[in-house]
């Protein structure tokens, strides 16, 4: 049987190494789906703790506390649980005329937060004496090297540091936006002080293995020494795995349908040289090969070819979705390969392909050996009632989606999974009508063309795996699109404004508003807190002041004149984005309960606004409430700029020279964050492509398969007086007519399928309105179809027509 | 008079296509008896193919039984009807009947390997019977290489190597031309008088059915003499 099988494989090299590449292609792209969400986290999560790196407790100043502290890290040392304690100085200065982030630690501390991987230079020498360490960014964009002296400047203080050390973008220097400057705290007093002197903002506690981390912020919390300061866990693992899943769960969602995809093609690729294997099979039956001895041929043959597909699909899927990682994300992030989900990607490939070679075996048991001799394909009645059952099961769900409210987000995926379907069960009954059309031409390419379409059903497995899969890569790049657009869309709402921090709660705005080309400016309470409802517990952001709604342009759902009168008030009303009435069921009187700095108070909801602002995970609250409830003061005037917002900050930085306010427009305070979402944006997008190259790979190499099967088909046609010529327009014509269905029916469910993904991506806690660019789809399916049409040409297929083939 | 190896009674087969029902068998009888070789001739359509299809197991009767061996063939299991196939009778297509991506000598032996049968019990009755063939120089060779003479004899050598007690052959000569086939018949009318094997064959050639020691005439679906 080895013997035999081995025989097989040998006999159709080509076929073997396309399928186990087919194979391959499909346990890549199941590995990238499956892997796509974890990695987002962990480059979520390696962002956000790029700053508190592996501590538990964050100590830090606010409004209400002095904002510069003598290193008052000795009380902590002293409690339980603690296992170290590293206070940080971070200022803004400016270097030439660029304002970069300058952060000091005690001389020799600065690994202990998390390990900096230096490319030039040595990590030792960072923060001893006036030595500092930058990215490669920084380094490249100051034109900078290891032994240069820099000097830094804030106001009128200023120190001089020598670049000691070249980091990768890893650790600290992941946040490097503004650049990073790594130092001593000592060094860096300097900008603030008259004299070097051991003072901090920031402090990093790392608790002992097993320490209740909660109950250590309480207990610090209660300290005299920090009652006035922030005290917060460093890590926030909700708000990350909210992040993490609202910027994957579009692509985790079109995931599912590369997951099915990639099972369905490696079937289809088997079926496709059903025939030949039922005529062999056939030989074997007539010499007397027993049913277990055929089986056991073709499983060996299929196990070969799986296995070795689900191996290289493996090393594929490391190597390929690494490098995308390593490209789109971060090239210095070490990104963890789950083992598990490598096996579970190879093992549903494997076992695709397993069970997709035996059906072929299967299927020869049913019949006798004369009806396989002559590979008889029955005509499948399944199909028949499929297609309307399936297109009716469609429709039925789709009603419910869009009439039953409540079953919307469940029915969106339902939806989406059997709208799908009945693309698949139904596209080849298209194909099969467009070819009856074709075949009414007078051209003999095209009625040869038309016969093969009707006969062969290699040509209908090959418009479903193009139909869907092009509708899978369709769905793929609007995931990419409107994952894009929601994060993107509001930062033209932001590019007049002007953060100014470090400012104390009893500041004067008319002095702000005095600076010339400043419009308004608004004291704000801008920070993260917890919204929990009945249904939900969210990570917010709240715009904490009563001129809050001034400074964004929402839409109201709620009359403005409520939302007015009661944010001008002194009781606890919050204004919510739509999102949460959509989701949730969230409405205007409901209590809610909202988490700041530590504190939970009851809030009420008092109106209902739109805007796609942090895709609707936004808070208003008037800060006088927010002083009387959570005793939090504003620490930061939002300004709005009339004109050039970056010389109107410089007029902010002048006129505040001596207050130590810190003047950033919002687009580079909130550039990090940017960065970090875009580079998602482009893992989704790159990988939007690569599945999609995938698709049609493994489409293209299907067709070659099934069309290695007509090779006598062909041979009779030239016998017949057929030129070569016409022969080719005969197959061009199939492929044309092959890419043209499959581009008119994606097209057509494309909007549908995207009402669908939207639905669905309720039930990953987000709400969008419905967002459809046909030109995105439109593009993705003209360049699909247009290369799956070049195939012929492309493959030279006149070149393998040989009249001699029997 | 020999012992009956193969009785077919009251055989039925129709085949549909669309809505048209063809009846292609309407209710035929036949014997075999032990070293006996029967042509079985006809007109296109008549039946004769997909009765030689019934009497060796590879198609199925609607109706009717096939004793073949003293086994009834619809009564037997897979494995013992492969079983048989690999010891007791073998069947040559008018054409296409060897594995392509198998040499001549794979071709040849593949029902012994499928039998497990260790080569040095039956590689120098196989070598006797491809020299006996004339494809001594053959050996290595594949389908493709060979002329259709060639490979007819390779299929019918690979009839032969399981010393069956009897061998159905569809048009063997069908693809030859006047002189290959006669030579194809001369080896078979040979094999079926030095080595008793029975034969069955189906053909269009009324000269080549007179090798046979009976003819068998069908027309329209039944035996008409």
């Amino acid at each position: 049987m080895w013997k035999l099988a081995w025989k097989n494989l040998k006999a159709k090299p080509l076929r073997s190494a396309a399928t186990a590449f087919a194979i391959a292609i499909a346990v890549a792209m199941i590995f990238a789906m499956l892997s796509f969400s974890p990695a987002v986290y962990d480059f979520i999560y390696a962002s956000q703790t790029a700053t508190s790196g592996n501590s538990d407790i964050v100590i830090s100043t606010n409004s209400t506390s002095d904002r510069i502290i003598n290193n008052v890290a000795s009380p902590l040392k002293s409690l339980d649980g603690v296992a170290n304690v590293c206070p940080s100085l971070t200022l803004y200065a400016l270097l030439g005329d660029e304002y970069v982030q300058v952060r000091g630690f005690e001389q020799g501390r600065a690994q202990e937060l998390q390990d900096i991987e230096v490319v030039a230079g040595n990590a030792q020498d960072i923060g001893v004496s006036d030595n500092v360490a930058i990215s490669q960014a920084a380094a490249k964009r100051f034109g900078l090297k290891v032994g240069d002296r820099v000097e830094l400047s804030l106001n009128d203080n200023k120190t001089s540091v020598i670049i000691c050390a070249v980091a990768k973008a890893s650790g600290y220097f992941l946040a490097d936006s503004p650049y990073l400057f790594l130092g001593r705290i000592n060094r860096f007093s300097k900008l603030i002080l008259p004299m070097e002197s051991p003072v901090c903002n920031e402090i990093y506690i790392k608790a002992e293995a097993g320490a209740d981390i909660d109950a250590l912020v309480a207990q610090i919390r209660s300290m005299p020494e920090y009652s006035a300061m922030l005290v917060r866990r460093a890590d926030d693992e909700g708000y990350i795995k909210e992040q993490a899943d609202s910027l994957s769960a579009p692509v985790v969602l079109s995931g599912a349908a590369v997951l099915a995809l990639g099972i369905a093609v490696v079937a289809l690729l088997f079926l496709s040289s059903e025939s030949e294997k039922l005529s062999l099979i056939s030989k074997y039956g007539v010499v007397g090969a027993t049913k277990k001895q055929i089986a056991g041929i073709f499983l060996i043959e299929g196990v070969t070819l799986a296995g070795i597909g689900a191996l290289v699909g493996s090393a594929l899927a490391v190597g390929i979705f690494v490098a995308i990682l390593k490209f789109t994300l971060s090239s210095s992030l070490v990104f963890g390969i789950s083992a598990w989900r490598l096996f579970a990607a190879a093992v549903i490939g494997f076992a695709a392909a397993v069970a997709s070679s035996a059906v072929p075996v299967v299927r020869s048991f049913k019949g006798t050996i004369r009806q396989n001799q002559i590979a008889v394909e029955k005509k499948s009645k399944l199909l028949k009632i499929l297609c309307p059952v399936m297109l009716a099961l469609a429709a039925v769900s789709v009603a419910i989606e869009f009439a039953v409210p409540s079953l919307t987000a469940v029915f969106g995926v339902i939806s989406l999974a059997l709208s799908l379907a009945a693309l698949g069960v139904c596209i080849s009954t298209v194909l099969r009508g467009s070819a009856k059309a074709v075949g009414k031409c007078a051209s003999p390419a095209a009625n040869v063309a038309a016969v093969n379409i009707l006969r062969d059903k290699n040509f209908s497995r090959a418009v479903t795996m193009l139909g869907v899969g092009m509708t899978v890569s369709m769905m793929l790049f609007m995931a990419w699109s409107l994952t894009k657009s929601v994060f993107s869309d509001y930062v033209s709402d932001f590019d007049k404004m002007i953060f100014v921090t470090n400012v104390r709660a009893d500041v004067d705005t008319g002095e702000f508003e005095a600076v010339e080309g400043v419009k308004s400016a608004v004291k704000i309470v801008w920070k993260q807190g917890e919204l929990s409802g009945a249904k939900f517990n969210k990570t917010m952001n709240l715009l904490g002041s009563r001129d809050a709604l001034s400074l964004v342009d929402f839409e109201f759902v709620t009359a403005r004149d409520t939302v007015d009168e009661l944010l001008a008030g002194d009781e606890p009303y919050v204004f919510l984005d739509v999102a949460l009435k959509e989701l949730y069921g969230v409405k205007t009187g409901d209590v809610l309960s909202f988490t700041l700095e530590g504190k939970t108070a009851e809030v009420t909801v008092g109106g209902i606004l739109k805007h796609r602002l942090f895709s609707g995970n936004y808070v208003v609250l008037s800060d006088v409430a927010i002083s009387r409830l959570y005793g939090v003061a504003p620490d930061t005037v939002v300004v709005t700029a009339e004109r050039d917002t970056a010389k109107v900050a410089d007029g902010l930085r002048a006129k505040f020279a001596d207050n130590n306010y810190y003047a950033v427009d919002v687009l580079t305070a909130y550039k990090w964050d940017m960065q970090s979402t875009d580079a998602v944006f482009d893992l989704i997008g790159t990988l939007a492509v690569v599945v999609s190259v995938f698709i049609f790979a493994i489409t293209v190499a299907a067709s070659l398969v099934g069309r290695n099967t007509a090779e006598k088909s062909r041979a009779a046609l030239l016998n017949a007086g057929m030129s070569k010529t016409s022969l080719l327009k005969a197959e061009i014509i199939e492929y044309c007519l092959i890419a043209a269905t499959s581009f008119v029916l994606s097209f057509a469910v494309s909007a549908l399928l995207t009402a669908c993904l939207i639905h669905a991506l309720r039930l990953f806690g987000l709400y969008f309105e419905f967002m459809y660019r046909a030109w995105v789809v439109a593009v993705v399916g003209i360049v699909m179809s247009a290369l799956y049409a070049l195939t012929p040409v492309a493959f030279n297929f006149k070149k393998s027509y040989n009249i001699r083939k029997r | 008079m020999g012992e009956i190896i193969l009785k077919a009674e009251n055989i039925k087969k129709s085949f549909v296509t669309g809505e048209v029902v063809t009846d292609v068998l309407k209710g035929v009888d036949f014997r075999l008896e032990e070293g006996e070789f029967v042509a079985i001739v006809g007109e296109s359509g008549s039946g004769k193919s997909t009765l030689l299809y019934i009497l060796a197991g590879i198609d199925k009767p609607d109706e009717g039984t096939v004793t073949l061996l003293g086994n009834d063939i619809a009564e037997t299991d897979d494995e013992s009807l492969a079983a048989m196939r690999r010891k007791d009778f073998s069947f040559v297509y008018q054409f296409d009947n060897l594995v392509p991506n198998l040499s001549v000598y794979e071709n040849v032996t593949l029902p012994l390997m499928l039998d497990k049968l260790k080569e040095r019990d039956y590689k120098d009755r196989v070598l006797e019977i491809i020299e006996y063939l004339g494809l001594k120089d053959r050996l290595a060779s594949l389908p493709r290489q060979l002329s259709g003479g060639e490979q007819q004899r390779a299929a019918i050598a690979r009839a032969l190597v399981t010393q069956p007690k009897v061998i159905f052959l569809d048009e063997p000569t069908g693809s030859l031309d006047k002189e290959r086939g006669r030579q194809v018949m001369e080896l078979l009318a040979d094999i079926n008088k030095n080595r008793g094997v029975a034969l069955v064959m189906v053909t269009h050639s009324q000269a080549h059915a007179e090798y046979a020691g009976r003819i068998v005439r069908m027309e329209d679906g039944v035996i008409c003499s």
